[in-house]
């Protein structure tokens, strides 16, 4: 989650400029791949979780 | 680094198709639709890969409870519920998306107040919601079987009869009553010219990417469960 934020503290630096378009698409498209960027970490996170658990788990029963 | 890429290649195609869907969806330049549709166009790339993928959950769900009865295994019904599952959020994310999409094109002039506004009896919006009722009772069903084995195979044989209700429901009857979809009165969309080339670039990756999405998180549920089933009895 702190990735995401950092993410989005340096799009805002690098984007000062595109970020206050008139139309402000670029923002909306800012917002959204923040969103999306958490969720695949989240995702991510999860899935070495799991597997740290399984491997945990096989080792125990092997030993 | 060859195994990480084995492992996980589809995990990182999905993303990156996605993140390409969301950026080229929202920046590129596309025919102007004109009238309610406008710029609103551009929820092809978004809400109608949604069904896309829960047809895809739904199917692989039922691909399983047959293998289940078959083979017997019961990380088969693992795989068919978790499935089943999965399909019901993206049909529920299609389902809102959907609701927001016909308020503001077709039904903008009635007033928020109004039940109308964001119910339009289309009869695909309804037909779906009654596909995802059938699969709710699937899940009342199995919550309501007390012994593994047998609320396994009850199930499996349920779910046959729920996706081959959901093809009438959601695919043909919706075709042959109009309404606010397209395919009503010139036949499946994909092949008509109404989608052109320009959305058909967008469309095409999103759709794959948020499939490719779905089953990793299908994967996640099935490993965990699986996990948590070597302590207690889950369901």
């Amino acid at each position: 989650m702190l990735n995401s934020f950092w993410f989005s503290l340096v799009l805002l630096q690098a984007g000062q400029g595109i970020l206050f378009q008139s139309d402000k698409i670029f923002t909306v498209l800012t917002v959204v791949l923040i969103i999306f960027s958490g969720l695949i970490l989240y995702l991510w996170n999860l899935d070495r979780r799991i597997s740290r658990m399984e491997k945990k788990d096989k080792d125990s029963t092997t030993a | 680094m060859l195994a990480f890429f084995k492992n996980n290649g589809y995990k990182i195609l999905g993303v990156v198709l996605i993140g390409y869907a969301l950026i080229a969806g929202l920046l590129k330049s596309l025919p102007d639709m004109g009238g309610n549709m406008a710029q609103t166009s551009r929820n092809v790339f978004y809400h109608v890969p949604m069904w896309f993928t829960m047809y895809l959950l739904m199917g692989i769900s039922v691909v399983y409870s047959i293998l289940f009865l078959l083979k017997g295994k019961d990380r088969f019904d693992v795989v068919a519920r978790e499935s089943a599952r999965t399909g019901m959020v993206f049909g529920l994310f299609g389902l809102s998306t959907g609701i927001i999409w016909s308020r503001v094109t077709w039904r903008e002039l009635i007033p928020s107040d109004s039940f109308a506004a964001w119910w339009s009896w289309d009869p695909k919006q309804t037909m779906v919601v009654v596909a995802l009722m059938i699969y709710a009772a699937y899940f009342i069903l199995r919550a309501g079987i007390e012994e593994s084995s047998s609320r396994a195979r009850i199930s499996a044989v349920y779910n046959i009869f729920a996706a081959a209700s959901l093809i009438p429901l959601t695919l043909i009857l919706p075709r042959m009553l109009g309404g606010l979809h397209p395919g009503g009165d010139d036949g499946n969309p994909l092949e008509n010219i109404r989608l052109s080339n320009e959305f058909r670039v967008v469309f095409y990756p999103s759709v794959l990417g948020f499939m490719l999405l779905s089953i990793w998180i299908l994967e996640l549920r099935v490993r965990f469960t699986l996990y948590q089933q070597k302590f207690e009895d889950v369901e």
